[in-house]
């Protein structure tokens, strides 16, 4: 891995970012109704549209519109919000900060969770522990986190009365790690569910597939201990695959995490993202969807990187 | 198991329909024994959920509690519905989050879009906004007479080209300044004249609310004189609109066009912190011309997540809410830590019949279908009674409600005898679109799927389909012929209307015309109806406006361009602690002031 192939790839994220913005501003179009329809409401099938499309600048050709943002945006300036004004740029930042949080600690969470579960079951392949790890797994995938969500916040917050069922901070606390620790776990765990299913079942395959492969046998009978075969040699070859599968699961967990942001009143990303696009509030969904896809193709290049880094046969 | 030695003295008067319709639906012994428990929980008989007699033995309501929760624990370990009975145990209270008595926690539905009343669009933002702005007039409690507030009296010209507002002396903002006839022109200027050097439009509402302003004059320091464009008796009526608070000239004028970043006005409430989707905080104003307030702090958290709000409601973590999916009332009713509180509201909902549409070209097919509906059925099982039926755009008890006008009660086979006559004895496809949600339309998919199945009863095939709000409106917005390619013959529509004055809106949703049709979907066009409108509009007088408009309405039910549904009621929910919360009928509005948490 050296210098020029890093750079290649970091250029590379630039037409990703311009073709996912371009993509989304279309898309947004396609939708009926505009900012100003969305700010009047009911109201505006009345004279007052015409006028506030008109001092929004609403009635400009679209790629002049997309144009005007492009300009902006490539010096740094993401606008701001048409309803309130805001500044888009530190809008997403301070909303991004809030779903970055929640998503590294949820990966988190599904990594180290994922993991164990995974190689558990296979290292202790047809036993009721495999199963049970199977099942777990495939209810994870198979409840929708949205989903998962209501029910931790219903049991756990609202009857239970055991952990805060929304928001951040408490209101009037201190706010500290301690009062955002609480606040974490529900969401966290609904986000994590479908992760850690995925992580499990690829660690359990990858392992299995590892397991039953020539070296290992090698290893077994050159006298090596159980221990020293299953750390030294299946698991960092298991890895391997694992590592661009939570490439991948980081980038889901991106866009999955605007439906627990909704249940659990998650100042996030992901939830401004749904309430620009409710509101047609434009700048403010494009400025959420550069940062969303910006980070996405980062963490595909930091995958790869450590992809490379980890298995020597990619060493050049 | 029988929890009978525990039931004790417990006739429980008077109790709603919604623990009825539990002992119907769930027969299970498990449930029966729990329901007694939370009775002798709460430890003394009942008349619609507010306890009688003797609140004060605490021992007793201790001792039975204790006891409660044990046998509680008991069925949940010993019962083979081991899921349903863990309802049973006492809920543990949230830790309060550092709330004390005199904060009020209130979920709201949705984000608060802006603090300045000329960029305010929406009912969701107009409640919270409401309690740091005091406008000329309001409404309170039951009545819906229009109640002085920052104005004491007025006068309407009688050729309705001006209104003059005399002015409560005293009153101060925020900021310490006076509120006098300055301050109120200052505040119709800076939104309604471009060329103000205040005015940092664009803004959407203002012009749709004071259409016809041309300018405001201090007269004296407390009188105030509207001067209109045309003869319009609706300007003094729309006041009322939050679009009309009055914000202080010395913090508008320093803050420009950040005002909604430091928002100062009259209300009894100060803004004092703003975190957008997180909170908003709001501090008693000491000063306020009605005396301090009772609480000292509002928290505003918008969960914009329907369940989860209601959650918050359940577990404490929120004191009140002000918007609920009708399924929810009967379990806030059932549930002794929370309290209904809700009043009529000049709120009205109906569904256009598009005229254009070729079966409703016929008045006998419109008629047909408002026979067809059920409407009290649609009010009790799916709004669980949180409206009353409706014939009109008016709202009855008010001025200018005509009481006297054709209704058409429930009857499918008066509607069948109808389409037979007009020629539909085999009834005809009916396509109609739906909002997902939408502001003042409550269960709007429940509501047509129920519709769906009446008038299939009468041969009517109707066809759903469904848009998301701002998409609906869109696509409505231009008239239901051509929705990418389609004529649908029905839709959906609400409007709260902040006071009992159908001039407000009546002629933009049934006499627009051509390319000012607004939101007149029904294609409505009768010269007589609109005359009566546009002469209603301009009288200065009440009694001759009243006259004209029940005039109308009675033209308007007799053609039938509507099909009529329901007037919402202003449905709200809180702790039982909570007391002193005053709604009246008009939604955009919330009295916190005298409010108590026991």
């Amino acid at each position: 891995m050296n210098v020029a192939w890093l750079a290649r790839r970091l250029v590379l994220v630039v037409p990703t970012l311009l073709a996912a913005t371009v993509v989304v501003f279309m898309m947004i179009h396609l939708a009926p109704g505009d900012a100003a329809q969305a700010l009047l409401g009911p109201m505006s099938a009345s004279g007052a549209l015409e006028e506030l499309r008109q001092e929004l600048g609403l009635n400009d050709p679209l790629p002049t519109q997309y144009l005007r943002w492009l300009e902006r945006a490539a010096h740094g300036d993401l606008g701001r919000s048409i309803r309130q004004q805001l500044p888009v740029a530190e809008l997403v930042k301070e909303k991004f900060k809030n779903t970055a949080i929640l998503g590294v600690v949820s990966l988190t969470i599904a990594v180290v969770v994922g993991l164990l579960m995974g190689f558990v079951a296979a290292l202790n392949r047809g036993s009721m522990l495999d199963r049970l790890v199977i099942v777990i797994a495939s209810s994870g995938i198979a409840i929708p986190s949205f989903f998962l969500g209501l029910l931790l916040s219903y049991v756990f917050g609202t009857r239970l009365g055991w952990l805060p069922s929304s928001g951040m901070y408490d209101l009037q606390g201190g706010g500290g790690v301690l009062d955002l620790s609480r606040h974490l776990i529900l969401p966290a765990i609904a986000l994590a569910a479908a992760p850690i299913a995925v992580v499990a079942r690829m660690t359990r395959s990858s392992t299995l597939e590892i397991t039953g492969a020539d070296f290992v046998r090698t290893a077994r009978s050159k006298g090596l201990t159980d221990t020293s075969v299953t750390l030294d040699h299946i698991a960092k070859n298991a890895l391997i695959p694992i590592i661009h599968l939570l490439g991948l699961q980081a980038g889901i967990l991106l866009s999955a995490t605007a439906l627990v942001e909704v249940v659990f009143s998650w100042p996030g990303i992901g939830s401004l993202m749904v309430d620009s696009i409710l509101t047609r509030d434009l700048p403010v969904t494009q400025g959420c969807v550069l940062v969303v896809a910006a980070v996405y193709a980062l963490v595909s290049v930091l995958t790869d990187m450590i992809h490379a880094a980890v298995d020597p046969r990619l060493h050049e | 198991m029988t929890g009978s030695s525990l039931a004790g003295p417990l006739p429980v008067v008077g109790l709603n329909d919604g623990r009825d319709r539990e002992k119907n639906g769930h027969p299970s012994p498990c449930l029966a024994v729990v329901r007694t428990l939370e009775r002798a929980a709460r430890g003394g008989p009942h008349v619609n959920g507010k306890l009688l007699g003797n609140t004060g033995s605490l021992s007793r309501r201790k001792l039975l509690q204790g006891t409660a929760a044990t046998l509680g624990a008991v069925t949940v370990a010993g019962s083979t519905s081991g899921g349903r009975s863990a309802i049973a145990a006492p809920r543990r209270a949230v830790r309060a989050q550092g709330i004390g008595p005199d904060t009020l926690v209130i979920g709201m539905e949705a984000e608060i879009s802006s603090f300045d009343p000329a960029v305010m669009t929406g009912t969701s933002t107009f409640r919270p906004v409401s309690s740091m702005f005091d406008m000329l007039t309001n409404l309170w409690d039951e009545t819906t007479e229009i109640q002085p507030d920052l104005a004491e009296s007025w006068e309407i010209a009688p050729d309705a080209t001006s209104v003059t507002m005399k002015l409560r002396p005293g009153v101060k903002f925020h900021d310490g300044t006076d509120l006098n006839a300055d301050a109120v022109v200052f505040s119709f200027e800076r939104m309604l004249n471009p060329n103000s050097p205040d005015y940092h439009g664009p803004y959407a509402f203002p012009a749709f609310f004071f259409p016809s302003y041309k300018t405001s004059t201090a007269v004296d320091p407390l009188t105030v004189r509207f001067d209109l464009t045309q003869p319009d008796a609706t300007f003094f009526s729309a006041l009322v609109w939050n679009t009309g608070a009055i914000v202080s000239p010395t913090a508008a004028k320093a803050a420009g066009k950040d005002f909604q970043a430091a928002p100062v006005g009259a209300g009894p409430f100060k803004f004092v912190s703003w975190e957008k989707d997180v909170l908003t905080t709001m501090e008693a104003f000491p000063d306020y011309w009605k005396g301090a307030p009772t609480l000292k702090t509002l928290l505003w958290k918008p969960i914009v997540e329907e369940a989860a709000r209601f959650n918050q409601l359940l577990s404490g973590e929120v004191d009140f809410i002000v918007s609920l999916y009708p399924q929810f009332v009967p379990v806030i009713e059932s549930n002794p830590d929370l309290q209904l509180i809700q009043g009529p509201s000049l709120h009205t909902w109906w569904c256009y019949l598009n005229m254009h549409f070729e079966p409703f070209k016929d008045l006998k097919v419109r008629q047909a279908m408002n026979h067809a509906i059920d409407r009290q059925s649609l009010i009790t099982n799916v709004l669980q009674g949180t409206a009353i039926e409706s014939n009109s755009w008016s709202w009855p008890d008010t001025w200018s409600f005509a009481d006297d006008v054709t209704t058409y009660e429930y009857d499918p086979e008066k509607a069948k005898a109808l389409l037979a006559e007009a020629g539909y004895a085999n009834g005809f496809d009916l396509p109609y679109i739906v909002p997902a949600s939408g502001s003042g339309m409550v269960a709007p998919k429940e509501i047509a799927t129920a519709m769906q199945a009446d008038l299939a009863k009468v041969g009517v095939n109707v066809q759903i389909e469904t848009l998301e709000w701002i998409s609906y409106i869109a696509a409505v917005g231009t008239g239901l012929d051509d929705i990418n390619g389609k004529q649908f013959g029905m839709c959906q529509m609400s409007w709260m209307n902040p006071v009992a004055d159908p001039g407000l809106y009546v002629e933009y949703v049934s006499a627009g015309q051509g390319d000012a049709l607004g939101l007149n979907l029904s294609y409505y066009a009768n010269e007589e109806y609109n005359k009566l409108l546009a002469d209603a509009r301009v009288s200065g007088d009440q009694e001759e406006r009243a006259e004209l408009y029940k005039q109308a309405q009675r033209i308007f039910a007799d053609d039938a361009p509507w099909l009529f549904m329901f007037h919402s009621n202003f449905v709200t929910a809180a702790r039982r602690n909570v007391e002193g919360i005053i709604l009246s009928p008009n939604q955009n509005v919330l009295h916190l002031e005298g409010v108590t948490k026991a």
